[in-house]
């Protein structure tokens, strides 16, 4: 399969500069894209997400994405939710209340304050406890980069595929059938998240 | 385990590299952007610049010089230097930053850091204090601003547990007294904002050799150098392996 119709969906909502660069970066040009009828041309949509999940899911609600996205993962596509964009993809968040777009049942928590320092911003490890294609050739415990308040709970602990320690464990990249969210951020994480986007975009 | 961060600040004058001491007699070092990717190659875990540029028309430069390290480097960097408004921010973000910092604006008005946090987030709002000690706080810590030359009168804790409580997602500790000097971070300044606060802090000023580091990082979560690396005398994995060796979480990438 040839990556496609690459397109990085900008819901005003967050930073989409980095995961730009760092997708032209792998050789492929995405499409920067804002209108729901646009979703559906996609060959692989990213999600990207920076910022408030409140303010994430509330702009997405509004304008319609929500439908689009569903009815887009349900073509077979790929998807990848990146933070707040993975966030998302659960079923609602304890962030402001957020809707999540329910893909994956589950909850966005609130760490809780006995973790330590809130956000959990800097290089942490992933642990692997289910392989991926998205993950090939990423070896076990590698540091990525998470800047996040608020961590995913998926339901089922068939849809965990890493796992990350901040004195909780909590799921650090969730995957379903077609669906792949992490709440690094791979556009920032170095030659391991370069590695994951590029394996996203050519599997 | 969460790792403890290295950073390297580049201070950034009419779209070059400058670096001074005692945030004075500032020399031209180079090209941010190759140097920016030159770190990052190394291993660097985030890096900040500052615009130190005076007057508001050059700020279009600065910009730039962030766009092209977006293309190039994919480790997460922190953008400031005359940051007043939230549209300043954005335009900053948007560049590709991951993180917006705020220093003597948001001395001058506070609501500033709690204006971006509601907007992108409290995790994209740093606040650089570039403190000294002083007889003139209770806590014998005091706020400067206007890069270090004016002093504010104001208590460098109570200014650290406001700042936490208007939104900001970490704090970057400047000791003016240490800035410069190679003889080690103010480890006690920056172990007493840490313990006021509840988000992440950096420790900055100072650096001159890698256990210094070590030393701080006791107290922070990240430490920030410049010299050191600027000039060569140490290079990022060489203070990262010693970093490891003191059995301190780093990232060897």
């Amino acid at each position: 399969m040839t990556q496609g119709n690459v397109c990085i969906l900008d819901y005003q909502a967050g930073n989409i500069q980095s995961m730009y660069s760092a997708v032209r970066y792998l050789g492929v040009e995405p499409r920067i894209i804002s209108k729901v009828e646009e979703i559906e041309l996609c060959d692989r949509l990213i999600f990207p997400g920076v910022g408030d999940a409140q303010f994430a899911s509330e702009a997405i609600q509004s304008t319609g994405v929500y439908d689009a996205i569903r009815a887009f993962v349900a073509t077979g596509n790929p998807l990848l939710g990146v933070c707040v964009g993975a966030q998302l993809l659960l079923s609602s968040s304890e962030e402001g209340g957020a809707k999540g777009l329910d893909i994956i049942p589950g909850l966005v928590k609130r760490f809780p304050k006995s973790v330590g320092k809130i956000p959990h911003m800097g290089w942490n490890q992933i642990a692997i406890v289910q392989e991926h294609p998205i993950l090939d050739e990423v070896s076990n415990e590698k540091e990525v980069y998470f800047v996040h308040s608020f961590y995913m709970d998926p339901s089922n602990k068939e849809h965990i595929v890493t796992e990350t320690e901040y004195n909780i464990r909590f799921a650090s990249s969730i995957a379903h059938e077609n669906v792949f969210g992490t709440q690094f951020h791979t556009e920032k994480s170095g030659m391991t998240g370069l590695k994951i986007l590029h394996n996203f975009l050519m599997n | 385990m969460l790792c403890k961060r290295l950073i390297v600040c580049l201070d950034v004058r009419d779209g070059k590299t400058t670096k001074g001491v005692k945030f004075q007699d500032n020399q031209d070092l180079g090209d941010p952007v190759s140097m920016a990717k030159k770190y990052y190659e190394m291993g660097v875990d985030e890096l900040v610049f500052y615009d130190i540029t005076a007057s508001v028309e050059r700020r279009t430069l600065f910009i730039d010089v962030l766009e092209k390290i977006t293309r190039q480097v994919f480790v997460p960097f922190c953008a400031g230097g005359g940051v007043a408004s939230v549209e300043f921010a954005r335009r900053i973000l948007l560049a590709g930053a991951e993180k917006v910092s705020v220093n003597t604006q948001a001395v001058q008005n506070p609501q500033l850091i709690g204006d971006i946090a509601r907007r992108f987030g409290s995790q994209c709002v740093v606040l650089g204090m570039d403190v000294a000690r002083s007889n003139a706080t209770s806590s014998g810590i005091e706020v400067y601003t206007h890069g270090g030359r004016k002093a504010t009168g104001i208590d460098a804790l109570e200014w650290a547990g406001r700042a936490e409580e208007l939104g900001a997602g970490e704090i970057v500790i400047n000791s003016i007294d240490a800035d410069g000097t190679k003889d080690g971070y103010d480890c006690e300044v920056t172990q007493k904002i840490n313990q006021r606060v509840t988000i992440p802090t950096v420790a900055s000023g100072g650096a001159g050799n890698a256990q210094h580091i070590v030393d701080v990082l006791g107290h922070a979560n990240a430490a920030l150098v410049a010299s050191i690396v600027h000039y060569g005398t140490h290079s990022i994995p060489q203070i990262k392996r010693y970093i490891l060796e003191k059995d301190i979480p780093v990232r060897m990438s």
